[in-house]
């Protein structure tokens, strides 16, 4: 039996709390050797002005977008193009926002944004309830054990 | 505080993965024991074809399980039995699902819905509500110890 699907609205929402402190999640979401550990191999170069993705394993797996609001370790909000599946790819941008909110305990909220999605419905459809969220449990198990999930 | 807040819909749905097997999840929802690690301090367990909840300061209450099938899908009504005045609206109703993904690893979706009856239920375990408790639950099987 498969799992209900979540709704593949044009304003995503997804929510996951990790013990890191900002700093350490911002650097997981922003640096290379991090990112190919839990975003499907992929390594992501972000820069205040752009985010570039690349993977050694497989070609297809590109992108270059443009980065709209770059505060560390806080805030980072970046276009989102499918690269990955030509489908996808022909649709229009979107856009992500992750919002990193530390909270007393040593914890942090960890809030991602995927909207602007009204010209994706292909791409809201392929990173929606799951997608995001393996993308999220991966980052979360990687900063809180060391090791990848999957 | 964040500027970003999900909507308090009556149908709600979250989704994360864990490395754990189906039986170590299934366990860690339904045994009383695991279950106070992580659920906001809440005793749970299901005994004759219910969901018994406690707190250790005496507040307790129990909910239908409306389909019961280890280790893969736990279907109950939920009661906020915790606050007076959300335990006041109708029952809503939560199901958990537990799908093995190869690598030792589990996508667990819970879907708490039938919430038109209970829009300060919705309103409290919407978004953080539900994924503080998933967070928690992720990290409690993974590290051995709960987040906080």
């Amino acid at each position: 039996m498969s799992a209900p699907a979540a709704t593949a609205s044009t304003y995503q929402v997804y929510q996951v709390f990790i013990r890191a402190t900002p700093e350490a999640i911002w650097e997981a979401i922003t640096d290379p050797r991090f990112t190919e550990r839990y975003f499907y191999g992929t390594r992501m170069e972000v820069t205040a002005e752009r985010r570039r993705v690349f993977s050694p394993e497989d070609p297809t797996m590109t992108g270059d977008d443009p980065v709209f609001e770059y505060d560390p370790p806080r805030r980072l909000v970046h276009g989102w193009r499918s690269k990955w599946n030509p489908e996808m790819a022909a649709e229009e941008p979107s856009r992500v926002t992750w919002e990193i909110e530390p909270r007393d305990d040593g914890t942090c909220l960890l809030t991602l944004v995927h909207d602007q999605l009204e010209g994706a419905p292909k791409t809201a459809e392929g990173v929606a309830g799951p997608g995001w969220m393996f993308v999220l449990s991966g980052l979360k198990t990687l900063l809180e054990t060391g090791e990848p999930l999957a | 505080m964040t500027t970003i807040t999900p909507e308090a819909t009556t149908t709600q749905v979250y989704h994360v993965f864990i490395r754990a097997t189906p039986e170590r999840i299934w366990n860690a929802i339904t045994k009383p024991e695991f279950t106070e690690q992580y659920f906001h301090g809440v005793r749970m367990e299901l005994r004759d074809g219910r969901r018994w909840s406690s707190l250790t300061d005496g507040r307790a209450w129990d909910e239908a399980i409306i389909e019961e099938d280890p280790p893969h899908r736990l279907v109950h009504e939920w009661l906020s039995g915790y606050d007076p005045e959300l335990a006041a609206e109708e029952p809503s109703r939560v199901t958990w699902q537990i799908e093995p993904r190869g690598d030792g690893m589990c996508l667990l979706t819970v879907v708490h819905d039938r919430l038109e009856g209970a829009p300060k239920t919705a309103g409290s375990v919407a978004g953080e509500g539900w994924m503080f408790v998933l967070s928690n639950l992720k990290t409690f099987l993974e590290t051995g110890r709960p987040l906080t």
